[in-house]
């Protein structure tokens, strides 16, 4: 499913080389939802973007779904993003001149579909989030939670196998927090893989794993409850 | 000066602007001296005088409707008749005017059976025709009125006296040019003595090399059409033209080629001289405005990136004269550099420019001039969004984050 | 997917219409600079008879005085016209496909119904038949006259289009007639409108004025002896017999400029040969006596020669592009600036699947739509110019100022070209940033 051996990343400047991660392995099963915890600058947006291959590994070897991801191009890897993983972000990060459903829709311009599947797609996420009825609406119209909804729903659109949240209810008030948790947590029981990167412990017991990132080394939690323990 | 190093290394980090904004002053100074150059060398041409009175002399082409026996005698009354028209300074018949395209040009060399030394503009007409043009005499003498001869055509062919150009004397003889006056040289091979040095007349053609080059004799020749050249008083008053033109009328057979005023001959002579340096200006104008808004732009967006930096250096005390100073400073360093690049790029347009089109080249004085003016315009087009920057209340640093 | 650019394209140009705009409006004011000047200079140095250049020549021959060579020039050249006995004489001999003199006079010009008072002195164009089909000069009504009035001399006019319409409003003046000094004509044709450009044919000095508007047989002025001796140059390195006309014709006075239509330009070794045998059966009657160096010269090289090009137009060419160059620059650190706005929104589009020949393409599509603005804006701004210029250029032809579709179409993609050019550079630092630092850094 997603399979990482030996995974390191290391910055180079003209004099320095920093080590954002240490070499580590980790393999996430389908259905999984994993949560990524660690105090900042420790290195978990690194490993997420890595994750999402928004960034490449400096050495060792990852598999996603099948694909050796470190052997494909820029192309392909756009590709498999587009087709495999959802992003959502802190700071939801939609386009404020498009309105909410062609913010959905931007995934699946990048695939070639029909438009009415497009539009079957958009309106199942929308749905799906529960902002069946707010197509036409600009993102500055909505609230935080509203915009972290459609930030998911427009992950969900591709129907991705993995979903990957960072710090997905960092800029919200915990009303609205523990609706998105939930939210996601629907999803994961949908069967879709979640990988998400928080520093709100309740959060992370949530999840049926935990990994924690400390100055750049990847150790496994054993259990939930025996972390709250 | 202390803000200079900071300068440095802010333009370092953001290299690509920097640069963009260097290349852009350089191509502007680079259009800008080239341009002033060739418009004000335009100008130069246009402004060069044709020796005549220019605005108080018209002229009109015709013919003298009579057989060829009875043509002196017609010359003569006609001249006789427009001298005494009120208003009328001096009246003279001519072969040709200055500047008008169309006239006489003679072989002049300073020693008999050899080759001519070079050529000239010739004017042939009575004793008064000096006078009727308006010409300084420089040194010797005017004609006398018994000197003048009446030829059918060619004057210069039986002429015994002439005048000169200055120019034409230097041309022949260097600084002792006034020593020309009683010499004798040969105007297609006809030797004839100089009596008189004008100060300038100039040719028929306004870009010809000699222009300035011009032979006179009081020669009047009656064949086909004849130039009346009518010097008035001040401006040329409508009613002697028309008493002019009601007089010539009078004798039957009289066709009116052309009547024009001098200074209509010149303007049509230096038209395309005129359109040209328009041009530049429009040019030149252009490219001012493109530069200032070009600069203003630049900087406007350059400051407002910076905003933050803007608000750290208020609240560690910077006063707004010292926000202006270092943005205004900023924009005279890349000026400078882009004025250096413009000068070195000026040089070599200049150089091709003359290599190519047989121009002179653009003189030191006017990449100073220049320089100034450009360093002029980017103070100019960053003062105002660098006041703006100015009035950022300090708060901004802590707010954007 | 084009369509879907195109929407973000003009979202994108809207959202920042104030850039957009500058952008458009210095890129039209480049590239109105450059076409208007680069309009003017091709029309003025464009070939004038391009489906002929190749098998029309100007004939030179080296007909001068025995003791020097013609201007006294170092390397000698033949004079640029011929005297009237060889101009009527190489028509005689009819070795070419056509043969046109251009010669021509001054005088008075009227209907007969008209009293001398309503006269014009009016240019007129002495010239063969040959002038109208060889330079290709269109007809409205009528046509050229026909072969036998170029032998006779008989009083024939052909008309421009202006002057029918100032004569007859523009009527079919076909049999009407007209008064030339003391000589009545008849109107044979007239033609329709005629661009000339540059008009190759006569004096070097007016080639950008428009043409003369009324044209009469060669063989007519010479037969009627009209003469104007202050409206062409002429040169005679030995005097005429006497005073007259017909000792003027009889001179060896040259002022006819002779141009030939060859059929082919393979003909042109074999009518130079013609006119050295020529000048050699004229030597052995005492003419000619200077070396052979006859020549057959095209349209082309004859401009070049007299220096009919200014080079105040290629100047103006030169430093309208450096002055496109520095538009340019200037629209690209707007597009720069633009596009600097835009890094989250491609950190998000990559983070979606985007390629960056994805966003490239989207790019590349809002600069061309910049480009094209730019284009049809510069396009109408530099016909305004071209309007400008014909009021101050009054000493050039008005259809100097004047765009052919060709130079239009050249005008807009000019503006796409260098657009992108210059957009390039701004859409690769775009695509080139770090679409995970831009993510966190929201």
């Amino acid at each position: 499913m997603l399979r990482m051996r030996k995974l390191a990343k290391t910055y180079r400047t003209d004099t320095v080389i920093t080590q954002a991660l240490a070499p580590f392995d980790l393999e996430v099963q389908q259905g999984e939802f994993v949560a990524v915890v660690g105090p900042s600058g420790s290195g978990k947006t690194t490993f997420l973007n890595i994750t999402g291959l928004l960034e490449a590994a400096s050495e060792g070897e990852y598999w996603l779904d099948g694909a050796d991801v470190c052997a494909l191009n820029d192309k392909q890897k756009s590709r498999l993003r587009n087709e495999k993983i959802g992003f959502v972000f802190q700071s939801f990060n939609l386009i404020p001149e498009l309105n909410i459903y062609d913010n959905v829709e931007m995934p699946l311009r990048y695939r070639k579909l029909s438009s009415a599947e497009r539009k079957a797609r958009v309106n199942h996420a929308l749905a799906q989030v529960g902002l069946g009825s707010r197509h036409s609406h600009f993102p500055s119209q909505l609230s935080g939670g509203q915009q972290q909804r459609v930030a998911i729903a427009r992950a969900l659109a591709g129907s991705p196998a993995f979903l990957l949240a960072d710090e997905p209810t960092g800029n919200l008030d915990s009303k609205m927090a523990d609706g998105v948790m939930s939210l996601l947590k629907e999803i994961n029981a949908a069967g879709t893989t979640i990988i998400m990167v928080t520093h709100d412990l309740e959060q992370a017991t949530q999840a049926s794993r935990i990994i924690e990132v400390k100055d750049g080394s990847i150790s496994e939690v054993k259990r939930p409850a025996q972390a709250i323990a | 000066m202390k803000d200079f190093l900071p300068i440095l290394k802010s333009l370092k980090s953001n290299y690509i602007a920097a640069l963009l904004f260097i290349t852009q002053v350089a191509i502007t100074f680079t259009i800008l001296v080239n341009a002033i150059f060739l418009a004000l060398e335009k100008r130069e041409v246009i402004s060069r005088p044709s020796g005549l009175d220019e605005h108080n002399i018209f002229y009109v082409a015709t013919n003298l409707p009579v057989k060829d026996a009875e043509k002196k005698a017609l010359l003569e009354q006609d001249l006789l008749r427009l001298n005494a028209i009120n208003g009328v300074t001096s009246a003279a018949v001519s072969t040709g005017l200055p500047l008008t395209g169309w006239g006489r040009l003679v072989e002049v060399a300073t020693k008999p059976d050899t080759k001519y030394d070079t050529f000239s503009g010739y004017y042939g007409g009575d004793a008064q025709l000096v006078k009727s043009f308006g010409v300084e005499l420089i040194a010797g003498r005017h004609f006398k009125k018994e000197e003048e001869l009446t030829a059918r055509v060619d004057g210069y062919k039986i002429a015994s006296e002439a005048m000169v150009t200055k120019a034409l004397a230097k041309s022949l003889f260097d600084e002792s040019w006034e020593q020309i006056v009683g010499q004798t040289l040969y105007i297609n091979n006809k030797p004839q003595r100089i009596v008189g040095v004008v100060k300038t007349l100039q040719s028929a053609w306004p870009s010809w090399v000699v222009v300035e080059h011009g032979v006179i004799s009081a020669v009047k020749e009656t064949d086909g059409i004849v130039n009346f050249v009518i010097r008035t008083e001040s401006g040329v008053p409508t009613s002697v033209v028309d008493q002019t033109l009601s007089y010539l009328m009078e004798t039957h057979g009289r066709k009116i080629d052309k009547v024009e005023m001098f200074t209509d001959v010149k303007a049509r002579a230096y038209s395309a001289e005129n359109a040209a340096s328009k041009t530049l200006l429009g040019v030149i104008a252009g490219l001012l405005l493109v530069t200032t808004l070009g600069i203003y732009g630049q900087s406007r967006y350059g400051i407002v990136k910076r905003f933050k930096l803007i608000g750290i250096r208020r609240a560690m005390g910077a006063s707004k004269g010292e926000i202006i100073r270092y943005f205004m400073l900023e924009n005279v360093i890349l000026t400078c550099l882009g004025v250096i690049l413009g000068i070195i790029s000026a040089i070599v347009l200049s150089v091709a420019f003359s290599n190519v089109f047989e121009l002179g080249t653009v003189p030191m004085s006017y990449m100073i001039y220049g320089s100034v003016c450009t360093l002029l315009l980017g103070q100019v087009a960053v003062f105002y969004p660098a006041f703006r920057a100015a009035q950022l209340p300090p708060a901004v640093a802590t707010r954007i984050v | 997917m084009v369509i879907y650019y195109i929407k973000l394209a003009c979202l994108s140009l809207w959202q920042t219409r104030s850039l957009s705009i500058l952008a458009i409006l210095i890129i039209a004011v480049g590239i109105s600079a450059t076409m208007t000047t680069y309009t003017i200079n091709y029309m003025m140095t464009k070939d004038p008879l391009p489906s002929k250049s190749d098998r029309v020549f100007l004939v030179r021959l080296n007909n001068w005085s025995p003791e020097a060579a013609y201007r006294n020039r170092a390397q000698e050249r033949p004079p640029t016209y011929l005297s009237v006995q060889d101009t009527v004489n190489l028509i005689k001999q009819n070795k070419a496909q056509g043969h046109i003199p251009i010669a021509g006079f001054k005088d008075m010009l009227k209907l007969p119904e008209q009293g001398a008072i309503d006269a014009e002195m009016t240019f007129v164009r002495a010239t063969s038949r040959d002038f109208f089909s060889s330079f290709e000069v269109p007809f409205l009504y009528g046509s050229e006259w026909p072969q036998s009035v170029d032998e006779n001399g008989e009083q024939v006019v052909v008309l421009s289009k202006k002057m029918n319409q100032t004569l007859f409003a523009g009527e079919n003046s076909i049999g009407r007639s007209l008064m030339l000094g003391d000589h009545q004509f008849k109107v044979v044709g007239v033609l329709d409108d005629w661009f000339a450009l540059p008009r190759f044919y006569g004096d070097s000095m007016r080639a950008f004025k428009a043409p003369r508007d009324i044209f009469v047989p060669f063989q007519t002025q010479i037969n009627l002896e009209l003469w104007t001796s202050n409206l062409q140059s002429y040169e005679c390195w030995k005097e005429p017999e006497n005073t007259t006309v017909a000792a003027l014709w009889a001179s060896e006075c040259v002022w006819v400029f002779f141009w030939v239509e060859l059929s082919d330009k393979a003909q042109k070794p074999e009518y130079l040969a013609f006119l050295n045998a020529y000048v050699q059966e004229q030597q052995a009657l005492g003419r000619f006596q200077r070396p052979i160096i006859n020549e057959l010269q095209t349209a082309a090289e004859y401009m070049q020669e007299r220096r009919a090009y200014s080079s105040d137009s290629k100047i103006a060419v030169w430093l309208a592009g450096c002055f496109l160059v520095l538009c340019l620059l200037n629209a690209m650190s707007i597009i720069m600036t633009k596009f600097q706005g835009k890094a989250a929104e491609v950190a998000l589009r990559r983070a979606v699947g985007a390629s960056s020949f994805d966003l490239v393409q989207q790019y590349t599509l809002e600069t061309s739509i910049i480009g094209v603005l730019g284009g049809v804006l510069g396009l109408i701004m530099t016909h305004i110019c071209l309007y400008v210029s014909s009021q101050l250029y009054t000493h050039l032809s008005k259809d100097i100022m004047s765009m052919s579709v060709e130079l239009m179409l050249a005008t807009v993609i000019l503006s796409v070209v260098s657009s992108l050019l210059f957009g390039l550079f701004p859409i690769i630092r775009a695509i080139g940033v770090q679409p995970a630092k831009q993510l966190k850094s929201l």
